[in-house]
């Protein structure tokens, strides 16, 4: 142990010192090349999760290591000895990113996050998601005592001009995108006919927090993480209330990479479908998972579902 | 202010002693004045002389309340000095002019504000503030000014004028605050020799009857011309303290020579 | 205009200021500014001060953070000055490159200065991804032409007599460079090296909100999910950090050239590999088959430079509203600033009087609370104003302001203790108070220091506003980040160049702004 952490130090000094001289690196060549293949070696054992950060971090980072120690398990057989390394990221669009550069193979996106990601890697495909992700809608909180009642329909919405509110992160596709949409719809411009510009809080808990405390009297969250923290009373519904559900979306789900069957052997990114979909609800492990994920089951999916969004997307200039 | 007495200044058993090298602590000190007693009546003019070193503006910051003493007890205007509080403090500040070898006028500020910086000790807050942008008691400043011979420079640029003439506006500075006690360390060092009578003369104007000057001067001459009394310092202590029409030639050539 | 005109110059140039300060302020609006609702969050922030998280598990993850803070912050520091001894003497006059040769290079230098480091790394982040290469190069590379620019200076500025005696027997260019200047030099460098290392961390700091870790890093998750006591422990942390580079720093500037080169240089190359060790730098990424594959395709993302969908109108608002937040940023910056330096201000000589104990913490407190100010990356002041601030300018404005006003009230307070003391002193001795002391004694002669602090700080500020934009504060920052998040990076370029134009044009008017009031 202490010999192996020894070389890899060495190994990480010797380029530094190399480059601390601002000399040619001649001499560092071969310690390049050692890098590198042991880099390799790892990229071929250790899948990569990632996920948009759009709930409390502390509550991301419990779903994901259960979920890793999972697929650790289930995906052993195409892939022997794979690590499942779940990779935390503090915005969506680092996320995004992320998976544009290829540091992470699989990612839990958001409808438009989704999109933005596969027009970025040629090949990509959106391959499962949840069970609720079909008819997926947002929710409009307001605070209980801001004297809001709750709105019928779509053209209801106008009733919020002159409050304040937030959004959650810029790139979301419940927590802003598809509110905005609808507002729009309903003839309001999120930019104008609010008190004061829309705050990004960054992610759907976030929102929730701000509009409990009052910061801001509305705000737009998505439908499965408003229910769920009602379910678990994490929410006290006699301060915050829910305005307004919209129409039903395709939101969240799982992007691969193209070459993940080349890296982790034939079928892989099948197998890696097969094990969500195995998800049991009557196991308790595998309960705790799903409820994680506020889902009761992951079903397969296809591209062609969020074009909808897509076209959402480009018309507020966030696909471009 | 309750004035106990007739003196202007009373120095009892000064002695002040500074520490040898800045921030060493090594503990030594030099001693700067040893053991000085003198009292200054009100109205009395009075001249410090003495070689560069032999304690003369030691002797005025003390009077001043800048330099407070080792031993011994100062009273300026009636009051002991270190009993006063802050307030009282200021109250009694802007009683007593002080022109510095080091004036320390800003060079940036417009000779204006810089001569009503005598002022500052009755002036409120808010004035202070406002005469920045509109400078109050104008007239007052200019004639100030043509009495030190520096007619029309009130919107000048301190930094523009000589070193002779910036002395000369500090001594305007000491003149608009009309204090009781003027304390003049070298106010003509850098001044033109022609100028140096007409510039004492001011200080020592007999008017008001109560004001009274304590002036270090190089030249003894200037002294014998505009003075009622002169105490010669020597190495820190009193050498001589004597009414002008009584200063000897012998005197003043000893306190000169020993310090060479 | 007529009467305008027949105005001394510093009239009007204040005035000049004051219509600046007023556009600005009507630019952010003075209607829909404060979010009363939100004052409950912001008084629960305060008031978890006395609340620190101190469980083990937050404390070891603190612990990491920082470490790993301060390493990329050594990281980038020593890619910095290593870039600053290759170019610094290309750029200085005495090299003697051809004239051509001189403006390429200045103006090459020029470019990473005028762009904030966290902008940097969300571009090098498309290309090289997550990888700690990132943060030391977006550090090291902005902080580089910076340290050229003053390593030219200081070789230009050096007492000539050893070059030219060295060039006399013959010897090259470079060598008498090395052998004549560098000694003159050397304790300046490493004088200047430790300053860099303070800002580095700050930069740090920053860089960690925008996923490259550390402290900034779980600040950002902390305030997410308004965890104040979990916040005030990281604050803590980079105060600490912060403070103690600080110290370090004006320790090494007032020992200038008693200290021990080779023994800094042995513990600058330790803290080099323990850093490298820590974050798991590996430089082979710089020329690695996936950064070959995309840079090219990222350059062709870039270039050629657009117009955003939102057209000229957009980016001349947002332009507009940079220029206002810069102003009331700096505003802000210097009104608290100034009050900070007077409280802080240590008096060498002068009256002896005040209370002994009043004063120490009077003075302990001021510097605490300054450095609270500016070890607190100015996104976490943002994130922290839009509770009781709605989104827009002001947020933004306060938090610049705040942040700057940490670094330039020990700035001014350094000028000021440098003046000499007998204005102040006069003032005193004629019965000044407090105020008028300040104003007619202090100021006056510290004003072209605090001035010329103030101007430089101007332009730093104009580069920030990035940061603050970046967190959803409006103007050319929010735009890049608009563009950020559609992923338009031809966009993106757009922006920069307004970006690097205002800087520049910062610059100028700074320099005009000092040779005017000299």
């Amino acid at each position: 142990m202490s010999a192996v952490r020894r070389s890899a130090s060495w190994r990480t000094l010797i380029p530094l010192s190399v480059f601390a001289l601002a000399a040619a690196s001649c001499a560092g060549s071969d310690e390049q090349t050692d890098t590198e293949s042991s880099s390799d070696s790892t990229e071929t054992v250790t899948l990569r999760i990632g996920a948009i950060p759009d709930q409390d971090p502390e509550r991301l980072q419990r779903t994901y290591s259960l979920l890793s120690d999972f697929l650790e398990e289930e995906l052993g057989d195409v892939a022997p000895g794979i690590e499942v390394e779940y990779v935390p990221v503090t915005e969506y669009d680092s996320a995004v990113t992320g998976f544009a550069v290829g540091d992470l193979d699989t990612v839990w996106f958001g409808a438009l996050t989704g999109v933005q990601a596969r027009l970025s890697v040629d090949g990509a495909n959106a391959i499962a998601q949840r069970n609720i992700d079909q008819e997926f809608t947002s929710v409009f909180v307001a605070r209980a005592d801001s004297g809001i009642e709750p709105i019928g329909d779509v053209d209801g919405l106008t009733a919020l001009a002159g409050r304040s509110i937030t959004f959650g992160s810029e790139s979301s596709t419940s927590g802003r995108l598809m509110p905005q949409a609808f507002l729009e719809q309903a003839g309001l411009d999120a930019n104008e006919d609010f008190a004061g510009a829309p705050g990004f809080s960054g992610s759907h808990d976030a929102t929730i927090e701000l509009v409990t405390a009052g910061t801001f009297e509305v705000g737009a969250v998505s439908s499965s993480t408003w229910d769920s923290r009602v379910d678990d009373g994490v929410v006290d519904t006699t301060e915050v209330i829910e305005i307004f559900r919209t129409p039903a979306y395709f939101n969240y789900h799982w992007v691969a990479q193209p070459d993940l069957d080349e890296r982790f052997g034939d079928g892989f990114t099948e197998d890696f479908v097969d094990a969500l979909e195995s998800l049991d609800p009557s196991d308790a492990d595998d309960a705790e998972i799903l409820d994680l994920f506020d889902a009761e089951s992951f079903i397969p999916t296809e591209n062609e579902n969020y074009d909808a969004v897509e076209s959402v997307g480009r018309n507020a200039d966030l696909i471009r | 202010m309750p004035t106990s007495s007739a003196d202007s200044v009373r120095l009892t058993s000064v002695s002040v002693d500074f520490p040898l090298g800045k921030s060493t602590g090594s503990g030594s000190t030099v001693a700067a004045l040893v053991d000085i007693d003198v009292t200054i009546g009100v109205g009395e003019r009075v001249a410090l002389l003495g070689a560069s070193g032999a304690g003369k503006s030691t002797m005025l910051d003390v009077i001043a309340g800048l330099v407070a003493p080792t031993s011994g007890e100062v009273e300026i205007l009636g009051s002991p000095i270190s009993a006063l509080d802050t307030r009282a403090l200021r109250e009694h500040r802007a009683r007593v002019g002080v022109v510095r070898q080091a004036h320390g006028l800003p060079g940036q500020l417009r000779v204006i504000h810089n001569v009503n910086g005598g002022r500052l000790g009755f002036w409120s807050t808010w004035r202070s503030l406002t005469s920045l942008i509109r400078p109050h008691g104008r007239a007052d400043v200019a004639e100030a000014l043509e009495r030190v011979g520096l007619p029309g420079i009130a919107d000048r640029r301190t930094d523009e004028l000589s070193g002779g003439q910036q002395q000369r506006v500090a001594v305007a500075r000491a003149l608009i605050q009309d204090p009781d006690l003027i304390l003049a360390d070298e106010p003509v060092s850098a001044v033109d020799p022609t100028l140096s009578d007409d510039v004492l003369s001011l200080l020592a104007e007999p008017t008001p009857q109560h004001r009274t000057l304590v002036v270090s001067l190089h030249d003894p001459e200037l002294a014998r011309r505009h003075v009622d009394r002169v105490i010669g310092l020597r190495d820190g202590r009193l050498a001589f303290d004597v009414k002008t029409a009584d200063l000897s030639d012998v005197q003043l050539d000893r306190l000169y020579r020993s310090a060479d | 205009m007529q009467f305008l005109r027949r105005l001394p110059l510093r009239t009007r140039v204040a005035i000049g200021l004051a219509a600046a300060l007023a556009w600005s302020v009507a630019q952010a609006g003075v209607s829909d500014v404060v979010n009363t609702n939100g004052w409950s969050s912001f008084a629960e922030f305060w008031t978890s001060v006395a609340r620190l998280d101190t469980s083990a598990e937050f404390l070891r993850l603190t612990w990491e953070s920082t470490q790993q803070t301060l390493a990329f912050a050594v990281l980038g520091t020593a890619l910095a000055m290593v870039l600053g001894l290759c170019f610094g003497p290309l750029l200085s006059r005495r090299a003697g490159v051809s004239a051509l040769a001189y403006r390429i290079l200045g103006a090459l230098a020029a470019l990473p200065r005028s762009v904030h480091e966290i902008l940097i790394a969300l571009l090098l982040v498309q290309v090289f991804g997550f990888d700690p290469i990132v943060a030391v190069l977006a550090i090291g590379v902005p902080f580089g032409a910076v340290t050229a620019k003053v390593v030219a200076d200081a070789i230009d500025d050096a007492d000539r007599a050893g070059f030219d005696a060295l060039r006399a027997t013959g010897a090259r260019r470079f060598t008498a460079l090395l052998y004549g200047i560098g000694p003159h030099v050397r304790a300046e460098f490493v004088a200047y090296g430790f300053y860099r290392l303070e800002c580095a961390i700050r930069s740090a700091a920053v860089l960690g909100i925008v996923g490259v870790g550390g402290l900034g890093f779980q600040l950002d998750l902390s305030f997410e999910s308004l965890r104040y006591r979990e916040i005030w422990t990281l604050i803590v942390a980079l105060m600490l950090l912060s403070g103690g580079a600080d110290a370090v720093s004006s320790a090494v500037r007032r020992s200038r050239g008693s200290l021990s080169v080779r023994w800094i240089a042995l513990v600058g190359v330790a803290a080099i590999g323990w850093s490298g060790w820590r974050v798991g730098l590996d430089v082979s990424s710089l020329w690695s088959q996936r950064t070959r594959e995309r840079l090219p395709d990222f350059a062709v993302d870039l270039l050629p430079p657009r117009l955003g969908p939102g057209g000229w109108g957009e980016l001349a608002t947002a332009t507009l509203d940079t220029v206002a937040l810069a102003i009331l940023s700096l505003s802000i910056a210097v009104a608290v600033g100034l009050l900070g330096a007077v409280v802080i201000r240590r008096r060498a000589g002068g009256s002896h009087r005040g209370g002994v104990p009043a004063g120490v913490l009077r003075f302990g407190l001021g510097r605490l609370v300054l450095l609270l100010f500016r070890a607190v990356p100015a996104p976490v002041w943002a994130f922290l104003f839009v509770l009781v601030l709605f989104p827009g300018l002001w947020p933004g404005a306060v938090a610049l302001g705040i942040y700057n006003a940490g670094v330039l009230g020990r700035l001014f307070a350094e000028a000021i203790e440098t003046q000499p003391e007998q204005a102040e002193q006069g003032v005193e001795l004629a019965g000044g108070g407090a105020v008028a002391r300040w104003l007619y004694g202090v100021l006056p002669q510290s004003a072209p220091r605090v001035l010329s602090l103030t101007l430089y700080r101007g332009e730093v500020i104009v580069r920030e506003t990035i940061v603050i934009g970046v967190v959803g504060a409006g103007g050319l920052g929010q735009l890049i980040r608009d563009h950020l998040v559609a992923r338009d990076f031809a966009a993106v370029t757009g922006v920069v160049l307004v970006l690097v134009a205002l800087a520049v044009a910062a610059d100028a008017l700074g320099s005009a702004l000092r040779v005017a009031l000299r």
